[in-house]
């Protein structure tokens, strides 16, 4: 733009071209009203705000950064390394191959292993991946859906054994949600490997074991984010992901379970996107909807089991590839919408998310924005610091309306199954990509450096990203072969028909999977067990 | 216009980019294979021959898109699609892309692309092929 044309539009009053939310609810101009949540406090049924009393004067949020790449011994490194500068829990994300179960000297993952996350296939893998981290006082989020959850748990339980560690002092969780971890993708990259009902199934599985040998450990992350980084609005998010995790509870119930034995163990995974005051209220509007659902539709009486828990990422979507530096502004903002709608956990997405995945000194500088939000900005001091505002209030009130009935729509239409099953969710997620594609094309929807205020003749700053070793799939393909070669395992044979006939007969897969993991079976060995006890292959 | 097939390669399986450059090249007036998530060299090089592809494009997001350009030019020609323009699109950091560049790629479209420039950039191409094999075969191509 003309500077001409600048100073013309500045004289005419520089304002947003419309006014509002990012989910599309128009803003009013102020609110006088009296705030609806008059009356609720913090720690208190329904917990709108908090489910603490005193949130962040007590504890302040688990800075937990994903991170994981390269073989396990590498992402050890970068563990202890985060640690070091600050994290306060691990987030350990897994390369395409091992959360798809499949070990890395498989065809599909030629040049890929290590690529997207660690590659683990086996026992040793998982020792290594966690060596000299103490199980039992750090928690580990562990970034893997069913069915390839049941074996990668299994791992994370053999090791814990090996050094002494009961199931019941474990801290951390286990993402473990069939349908929403890759469902940033379309539908193909849910239903291509396993059928869905089935990884439905192992993942109800592994929550049960869990829910009656792991007392301190999370069950299951519903994945909100993957499926706000489609495009989808924070409506959409929060209706889909609660539908989910209630028929989640429900089937759990169905099993024979309490809603108070594993309720307070659910969890879930959302985004902080740009719209602060709509993304607060949508943390809100989802803390007041789980709780009530829980008390009053699946009748738990611990107060504990109607707390809404959510790890929250800093959403990628609105970050750019051009004008990079401009990410690390967005973070923060994003970060602090987190810590003012009262999240558990937080990952501060890198400003080269663009790129690649996290360099250490990237890494380093997302704790950094989470810690001077925490130390210096003083908005900890206080529980729920924007409840009874007017603006956040009302928002949080109209979301809610909103997102319950979404809610009810999804319920009338047979549940998040099967819509997803039926190809709704796909449709939904797709419509809402293109729209914010052509928004972000046409301009409508601004993004400071790409189709506003970017200067084509600056140069794009001089950028070290993280590079991974040339040789590394390769290695980890002639590792998976020699382990396999070298191991002593006369009982897995035994371990891994057991396997087979205990999920063809509907069992719970859990024991015998830690039987076979113990018998010195990796995970693609798991998972292709899983295949031939359903008679479900896998064209490659 | 053109046929023209876009696929995924591998596992990534991050298909934001590839589902809206699908679209566009319709929107374009051209024929779009889209072959999905979770391919081979092999199975796109296949598709691109049942289709008389006049254009292959690939999407790398998480994957290594040198690694996978380079297997993906190989296998094209090894199935004598040698003079078929392999366009790349993705996430490609600026020392990947001179790589990539050495690749033989036609063209390589990342973040932030603009629809006209995507569009004008394949007519480009497309026209500059026929023209290539006008002069060779001495018979107009029959796209």
């Amino acid at each position: 733009m003309s500077t001409d044309r600048l100073f013309d539009r500045y004289l005419e009053g520089e304002r947003p071209a419309d006014f509002k939310t990012l989910s599309g609810v128009e803003l009013p101009a102020f609110l006088a009203d009296r705030p609806s949540a008059a009356g609720e406090r913090p720690g208190q049924y329904p917990f709108t705000r908090g489910i603490h009393a005193e949130m962040y004067r007590q504890r302040l949020w688990t800075r937990r950064q994903q991170s994981g790449y390269g073989t396990p011994r590498e992402s050890n490194e970068r563990l202890h390394y985060l640690l070091r500068q600050g994290a306060t829990g691990l987030n350990i994300d897994t390369d395409m191959a091992t959360k798809l179960g499949f070990d890395p000297d498989h065809p599909l993952f030629e040049g890929e292993v290590g690529r997207q996350g660690t590659s683990i296939a086996t026992l040793e893998d998982m020792e290594q991946l966690f060596d000299g981290i103490p199980l039992d006082r750090v928690s580990s989020t562990l970034i893997v859906q069913p069915p390839a959850s049941a074996p990668f748990l299994a791992m994370y339980l053999a090791v814990a054994r090996r050094r002494g560690i009961p199931p019941s002092a474990l801290i951390g969780t286990i993402m473990n949600c069939a349908l929403t971890q890759l469902a940033g993708a379309t539908q193909q990259a849910i239903t291509h490997f396993f059928p869905i009902d089935f990884s439905v199934r192992v993942g109800l599985d592994v929550m049960e074991y869990c829910t009656r040998e792991m007392r301190r450990w999370n069950i299951v992350n519903v994945n909100a984010y993957n499926m706000r980084e489609t495009g989808i609005n924070a409506i959409q998010e929060a209706a889909f992901a609660l539908s989910l995790a209630l028929e989640y509870a429900e089937r759990l119930i169905a099993r024979g379970l309490d809603a108070d034995a594993f309720a307070q163990r659910m969890a879930f995974f959302t985004a902080a996107h740009m719209d602060l005051f709509e993304e607060v209220a949508k943390l809100r509007a989802m803390r007041r909807i789980w709780a009530r659902l829980m008390r009053e539709r699946l009748g738990a009486k611990d107060d504990r089991s109607c707390w809404f828990r959510t790890a929250i990422q800093t959403a990628a979507l609105p970050l750019t590839a051009q004008e990079p530096l401009n990410n690390i502004v967005r973070a923060a903002i994003q970060t602090l919408a987190a810590v003012l709608g009262g999240s558990q956990s937080i990952h501060t997405t890198s400003y080269d998310e663009a790129y690649a995945l996290p360099s250490e000194a990237s890494h380093r500088l997302s704790i950094r924005t989470q810690q001077v939000i925490g130390y210096e900005t003083n908005v900890v001091k206080s529980a729920d610091p924007l409840g009874g505002s007017h603006l956040v209030e009302w928002l949080t009130d109209r979301l809610e309306a909103d997102i319950l009935a979404m809610m009810d729509d999804i319920r009338a239409r047979g549940g998040f199954v099967s819509v997803f099953k039926a190809g709704w969710v796909e449709q939904q997620i797709l419509a809402a990509r293109f729209e914010h594609m052509d928004r972000v094309e046409s301009g409508e929807q601004p993004v400071v450096g790409l189709n506003c205020f970017h200067d084509e003749e600056e140069e794009e700053p001089k950028m070290e990203f993280f590079a991974y070793e040339q040789e590394m799939p390769e290695a980890r393909m002639r590792y998976v072969r020699e382990y396999r070669a070298r191991r002593q395992a006369p009982a897995l044979q035994p371990a891994l028909d057991a396997l087979r006939r205990a999920t063809a007969a509907g069992e719970n897969v859990m024991p015998p999977v830690l039987a076979a993991v113990e018998a010195g079976a990796t995970i693609g060995e798991v998972c292709r067990t899983f295949g031939e006890a359903i008679g479900h292959t896998v064209e490659s | 216009m053109a046929r023209i097939v876009l696929a995924k390669l591998g596992s990534d399986a991050h298909d934001l980019g590839v589902t809206a450059v699908a679209r566009w090249l319709r929107e374009g007036g051209h024929e779009v294979v889209y072959a999905g998530l979770y391919n081979t060299p092999e199975r796109v090089a296949q598709i691109a021959l049942q289709e008389d592809a006049d254009l292959v494009g690939v999407s790398c997001l998480s994957s290594d898109p040198v690694y996978a350009t380079r297997r993906m030019r190989q296998t094209l020609e090894g199935v004598g699609l040698g003079r078929v323009p392999l366009v790349v699109g993705g996430v490609v950091t600026p020392d990947m892309k001179v790589e990539i560049s050495r690749l033989g790629v036609a063209a390589i479209f990342g973040p932030g692309t603009r629809r006209e420039r995507l569009l004008e950039s394949i007519a480009g191409l497309l026209a500059a092929t026929t023209h290539a094999q006008v002069a060779a075969d001495g018979t107009p191509s029959p796209h």
